[in-house]
């Protein structure tokens, strides 16, 4: 018989139990053996494998089990961690007899062994103020949506198997370089939540987190939108000083508000996981009036998408119908000598003008307004069937590149035509009052423009160093900020035509055959053709999760009602009323008021007046916040 | 006793590592470079079930090279093979490379191991499209079941991003177990007479389920694959302390878990949803249970080994 010795470690793991508190002597630990917990060690001691099993008999009565390593170990508890273990023989009581009968069950048994015995040598560390700050994996389960009981692999179900999966795997990488791909996570099995947008240019690390500056550059991809090509009207609209002092002022506050949703929930003090915005709301109201702000968050969100949509359908009318404009003037020979300073004022063209006496069987077929978006249907018949949606995520690259080319454009024009404003004379052409009366529509358009606040939650889980997510997004802002503003305040400010010409889409104040600006206009068509696609699979993934729970199976049928309506809707807004503006305006209010304005103040004052921290100037101060959001809605209405 | 050895085999990138990492929570070992002057294939050994060493082999690579030293080699390599385990990838084009490779393996097995069971797992199946995914398995299937006449092999389809993977691993260690079957007669006893919820038997080295009973039915079918899971990163993190992992005592108010060592190649884990009965108790009995257990084990392989 062997002698004990050199035991290893014993490890109990006792949950749930009170405690006084933390102490190493009241955990023991048990480790005993393990037959491969390290895999790669070669488990060559077959020979003291084979003596054991020789041993038989003898070996039963001290009650040691022979593990592979061929050490002996202790299958005691001491009380005392980290150390060699006693020998076992005396704690335990002997059975020499092995048939002894199992034990069963009795109520007598209460007596005897009245405790278990991991409370004989201790309590739980753990007491309600000591927990431990790392939850055991919680997966917020499907409540109102589903009958989890009925279905065995319900989608949530399905989601936590992967996340235990997930993290499973992530641990068996810890010591491989994160660029290394084995047993990364592929696209096609993530679930469509964690869908993350795609960084132009960067492959992400294996470990599924980026660097801050990717976060940041991640941020100013998805919140350069279209309102770019709006700012200069926008702008205009609200006045010289009026302007500035809104558009700093929207994006200090949509800063703020994105802030406080994005640390909502530490407010809260809800650990674990990020949880998506709706599913805090629920845990933070509560019942039925969490129940009615997660209709109210979807809609909101369904709603933006649905008006971003139609957006893009125009401005995709308008780019396609310029962009074949230029290749037929250049298939046709025409040249336009004056391409680079020639600039149109459209609220003053009729078509008599511009349009050669006789319009030709090709200006006949191909309007801007009446046909071109109808001739859009049909690539999207061939999109929207594509599975494999990876190819559109490098287009999508396209729109970083047509934005900073469009800032050097306009940085371009702006310094070969000269500052042509005057803010004190009526009489000038070039007159811009500073405070106008129609300023609601810049904050509309800002609304919009700085609208990041439905998955900024979803962005920034993918940053590596989480404490400097407020950090990051501040950066982002500014350099959001800094690319709005002077994009619009430089073109108004300069544009040599009466300032009434100046388009809500600034391209369109250029001829369709500047060379720079059509292939501007032929990346964003590009863009936007892919993005659109990406709308709406996040639109149809919003209302089926929330009208059918997040297992709602994906029939074909459903998917195609869906996709003709959107489409239907986006066609007919293009032909009849092609008003971006008016539509970016109108959607920036109503998505604001919800996403910036009232929610995040609403939902942070709940949780501080729950945790009874609300002082009476937070209280002033973000109901301010909820009566602007209100009035910037109100005010749309006023603007004939 | 001779070790009896575990081939998993297949083309280079067909997933056995990761496969390999997987099921026995290693870190992910880096294939060593495989062909170089040294011909050293074998990467790893690791005990399963006990007596059996998994090699894992890689038939890829500089196949000229491969095929010589299949040549010259072979008798050392498929001698004593209890197991193959051969691994194609669902994506592949070469086809008939690959069958040409497969029938290499059958062929020195039949020389040198003519009982040797023979599994195929057609892998990365997530990358097929759900509704073509079962066409596809059945027509590699009688592809497989064909081209391994004389021999007899069984085929799985799996992925590592589903509970396909674990399923086929548990069905291979639950044909490899010697006299399951009485295993789990005496397992429905062992849980009837201890008043248990549920007990399951795992394989001592993977943690895959081998065979389990429950009183009644759970609503997660896949808490096998949870539990192992969790259990193998737990395992893991103890290696980091150069520990190894005995038992655990999992207690709220629902229920108790107990998961300990029970024979030479199991662990067992008994849940226990009446939180009455003291632990004491329960341990005493898993512990008694275990010598009784040990004897079926003992004697099974005594009655192999005089048949052989």
């Amino acid at each position: 018989m062997r002698d004990i010795v050199d035991c290893h470690l014993c490890v109990k793991i006792v949950m749930d139990k009170h405690g006084e508190g933390p102490s190493l002597g009241d955990c023991e630990m048990i480790f005993g053996d393990g037959a491969d917990s390290r895999g790669t060690t070669t488990e060559d001691e077959k020979e003291s494998e084979d003596g054991k099993e020789m041993e038989g008999e003898m070996r039963r009565e001290v009650n040691t089990t022979e593990d592979a390593s061929g050490q002996p170990k202790c299958n005691t508890v001491t009380d005392l961690p980290y150390s060699d273990c006693l020998p076992h023989a005396a704690s335990l009581p002997r059975f020499p007899d092995e048939r002894t009968p199992l034990i069963r069950p009795s109520s007598s048994f209460t007596g005897i062994y009245s405790s278990s015995w991991s409370t004989t040598v201790g309590p739980s560390p753990y007491t309600s103020d000591n927990k431990p700050k790392r939850r055991p994996f919680h997966h917020a389960v499907a409540s109102s949506g589903s009958t989890s009981g009925a279905r065995t692999m319900d989608g949530s179900t399905i989601d936590a198997h992967l996340f235990t999966r997930y993290r499973y795997y992530s641990r068996l990488r810890a010591d491989v370089h994160p660029s290394e791909q084995a047993l990364v996570i592929p696209d096609h099995v993530v679930p469509p939540e964690l869908f993350l947008p795609y960084i132009p240019g960067h492959t992400p690390d294996a470990d599924g987190k980026q660097a801050s500056h990717i976060t940041i550059i991640a941020i100013w991809n998805t919140m350069m939108g279209t309102s770019l090509m709006t700012m200069p009207w926008a702008f205009g609209q609200a006045g010289f000083a009026g302007g500035l002092i809104i558009m700093l002022g929207m994006a200090a506050l949509s800063l703020y508000t994105a802030i406080r949703l994005l640390t909502l929930q530490k407010t809260i003090g809800l650990e674990g996981p990020s949880l998506e915005l709706s599913r805090v709301c629920l845990q933070l109201l509560g019942g039925t009036l969490g129940r009615l702000t997660e209709c109210v968050t979807v809609s909101f969100s369904v709603l933006t998408l649905v008006g971003a949509q139609v957006v893009y359908w125009v401005l995709m009318s308008n780019f396609l119908f310029n962009t074949g404009e230029v290749i037929y003037d250049a298939m046709n020979g025409e040249i336009h000598n004056d391409s680079s300073s020639m600039l149109l004022c459209p609220p003053n063209m009729t078509h008599d003008d511009l349009s050669i006496p006789e319009p030709s069987m090709f200006h006949r077929w191909w309007q801007q307004d009446l046909t071109v978006p109808f001739y859009l249907i049909i690539p999207f018949l061939f999109i929207l069937n594509l599975r494999n949606a990876k190819i559109f995520t490098y287009f999508n690259s396209l729109g970083a590149i047509s934005v900073l080319v469009m800032y050097l454009f306009v940085i371009s024009k702006a310094s070969v035509w000269g500052f042509n404003i005057s803010v004190t004379d009526p009489t000038d052409i070039f007159y811009v009052p500073l405070f106008k009366s129609t300023f609601m529509c810049l904050t509309g358009t800002l609304s919009l423009a700085y609208f990041i606040h439905n998955c900024v939650v979803t962005i920034m889980q993918g940053n590596r160093h989480q404490e400097n997510n407020v950090r990051d997004v501040t950066v982002a802002y500014v350099l959001v900020a800094a690319t709005y503003i002077p994009i619009g305040v430089f073109f108004y400010s300069t544009f040599p035509l009466p300032k009434y010409c100046v388009v809500d889409n600034f391209l369109d104040n250029f001829p369709p055959h500047d060379v720079v600006l059509a292939v501007v206009r032929g990346f964003l068509f590009f863009q936007i053709l892919t993005v659109y696609p990406l709308l709406g699979f996040f639109i149809r993934n919003q209302l089926f999760t929330y009208f059918m729970g997040p297992t709602y199976e994906y029939k074909l049928w459903r998917v195609i009602v869906l996709n003709t309506c959107l489409i239907t809707l986006s066609v007919m807004v293009a032909v009849l009323y092609p008003n971006i503006g008016f539509i970016i305006r109108w959607i920036g209010a109503i998505s604001g008021l919800a996403y910036i304005f009232v929610l995040p103040c609403v939902t942070y004052m709940v949780a501080l007046y729950s945790k009874d921290q609300l002082q009476w100037y937070q209280l002033v101060f973000h109901c301010g916040i909820i009566l602007l959001g209100i009035g910037n809605f109100v005010c749309q209405f006023l603007i004939k | 006793m001779m070790k009896k050895k575990v081939l998993l085999m297949g083309k280079s990138g067909s997933g056995k590592t990761s496969m390999r990492s997987i099921i026995f929570a290693n870190y992910i070992a880096r294939d060593t470079s495989r062909l170089g002057a040294t011909i050293d294939v074998e990467h790893s050994h690791v005990r399963f079930l006990g007596n059996l060493v998994l090699n894992l082999w890689d038939c890829g690579g500089q196949e000229a090279f491969m095929e010589n030293y299949f040549a010259s080699q072979r008798d050392n390599i498929f001698r004593n093979v209890e197991v193959l385990i051969y691994v194609f990838d669902v994506e592949s084009r070469e086809l008939e490379r690959d069958m040409h490779y497969y029938q290499s393996c059958l062929e020195a097995i039949l020389q040198n191991s003519p009982e040797a069971r023979v599994f195929c797992l057609i892998h990365k199946m997530d990358l097929v499209q759900d509704d073509q995914r079962d066409l596809i398995f059945r027509e590699r299937e009688e592809d497989l079941k064909r081209l391994s006449k004389p021999l007899e092999c069984v085929c799985f389809r799996t992925s590592i991003w589903d509970e396909t993977l674990y399923k086929a691993w548990s069905s291979i260690v639950y044909e490899l177990i010697p006299n399951v079957k009485e295993l789990e007669q005496n397992l429905k006893d062992f849980a009837n007479i201890i008043d248990a919820d549920e007990v399951l038997l795992f394989e001592r080295a993977t943690f895959l389920v081998i065979s389990h009973y429950r009183m009644r039915p759970h609503r997660d079918v896949n808490r096998f694959e949870k539990v192992s899971n969790i259990i193998k990163q737990f395992k893991l993190s103890c290696s980091k302390l150069a520990a190894h992992f005995q038992s655990m005592e999992v207690r709220n108010s629902n229920f108790a878990a107990f998961i300990d060592i029970f024979t030479s190649n199991t662990y067992c884990m008994v849940i226990m949803s009446d939180a009455s009965i003291p632990s004491a108790a329960t341990l005493i009995n898993i512990r008694n249970a275990r010598k009784h257990f040990e004897k079926l084990e003992r004697m099974n392989q005594g009655h192999l080994a005089l048949s052989r």
